[in-house]
């Protein structure tokens, strides 16, 4: 079960990256360090805490997250579509 | 909820360059600047010209070096700080007595950096807003460009319908509406973008994009008016929209490096 976890926050935390990334590097770390100074957490931990991530994103990028959470949507249904990815992108995409 | 203007930590700073700008035109009227110009074709309150476009690029050099090559957000900085750095050149080349002709290219040298800086300027928006163009609907494109034609349309229609335009050439008449048809172009997706970063802290780079580029879509059609009229000389008040337009672009920019400054985590 441990394992399992693992791999979901690398699934998250890779997804994340990935979208912020195609913004550029400065996208990504200003969602890091606003993880962390807000929430003293890291991207892995959003798994846990997607109202975390929701928040930053929307403060950040306003309008344009529900963009945002779409493309970390997408990578996440390549990989996977077990039950605690879907619950996480629900708490994600409720308004 | 705060706005994103009242959450530009420096507002005070911007009201005041906006103020101390026109002061110094005032002023430099009033002292007949055009009477003691510091070179030839360079008139004391030119020196704007040289300031506010020098303080674009510098910040944008900073977002280019905080964002590298890396991403689509990287080249659009890039293309921005080369945008800018055309206008300059094109500031520094233009020549208030021009007189174009064909035979002699050098008259156009100012007006060709002027236009290079305009596509540069379009690639910087559309690289910037690149990764969200899924949520860029063409309802967005339809509206943004409805209201980039409707400022667009009556100046053009103000300026060329004035007796004094006849005075012009072909060649100024065609390079002279041109501008404001590149700025209405830029404008557009300045108006995406705002509307797109809703709400967000981004929004107040394009916030500050979209007034720069209304001001100097105002301030080329007022150009072409005065130009017409044969009433634009050195220090004329017009100009001071133009500077405007600089101060506007370069609080975006410095409200991005302030957005994106490396953050060390608090412990």
């Amino acid at each position: 079960m441990l394992y399992d976890k693992e791999i979901m926050e690398e699934l998250i935390t890779l997804s994340v990256e990935h979208a912020l990334l195609k913004m550029g590097t400065p996208e990504l770390e200003l969602v890091q360090s606003r993880l962390k100074n807000k929430y003293n957490c890291e991207i892995s931990d959003c798994f846990q805490h997607p109202e975390y991530l929701k928040k930053i994103l929307k403060d950040v990028f306003g309008d344009a997250y529900q963009d945002i959470l779409k493309s970390i949507d997408e990578r996440l249904q390549k990989s996977s579509m077990d039950k605690p990815i879907e619950q996480f992108l629900t708490i994600m995409d409720e308004s | 909820m705060k706005t994103r203007f009242e959450s530009l930590e420096n507002k005070n700073v911007l009201i005041l360059s906006l103020i101390g700008v026109v002061i110094i035109f005032v002023i430099g009227n009033i002292l007949n600047q055009d009477e003691y110009p510091i070179i030839e074709d360079i008139y004391p309150v030119d020196l704007l010209f040289i300031i506010t476009p020098i303080t674009v690029i510098f910040l944008g050099t900073i977002l280019v070096l905080r964002y590298g090559i890396h991403g689509d957000h990287g080249i659009a900085w890039i293309l921005f700080t080369l945008a800018f750095s055309c206008w300059f050149i094109a500031e520094g080349t233009f020549d208030y007595e021009v007189e174009y002709s064909l035979e002699n290219i050098s008259s156009f040298t100012a007006d060709i950096f002027w236009i290079s800086g305009y596509p540069l300027f379009l690639g910087f928006t559309i690289l910037y807003l690149k990764p969200r163009k899924k949520i860029i609907t063409k309802k967005i494109i339809l509206y943004s460009s409805i209201a980039s034609l409707t400022l667009l349309i009556p100046t053009i229609y103000l300026a060329v319908d004035t007796e004094e335009i006849k005075s012009l050439n072909d060649i100024e008449i065609f390079l002279f509406v041109m501008y404001p048809i590149l700025n209405a172009i830029i404008l557009v997706p300045a108006i995406i973008a705002t509307a797109l970063f809703f709400k967000g802290e981004v929004n107040l780079l394009w916030t500050m994009i979209m007034f720069g580029t209304i001001f100097l879509l105002m301030a080329d059609t007022s150009y072409l008016i005065f130009l017409a009229e044969e009433d634009y000389y050195p220090g004329h008040p017009l100009d001071i929209l133009y500077i405007w337009s600089y101060i506007f672009y370069a609080f975006g920019a410095h409200s991005h490096i302030k957005l994106y400054k490396k953050d060390t985590p608090k412990l």
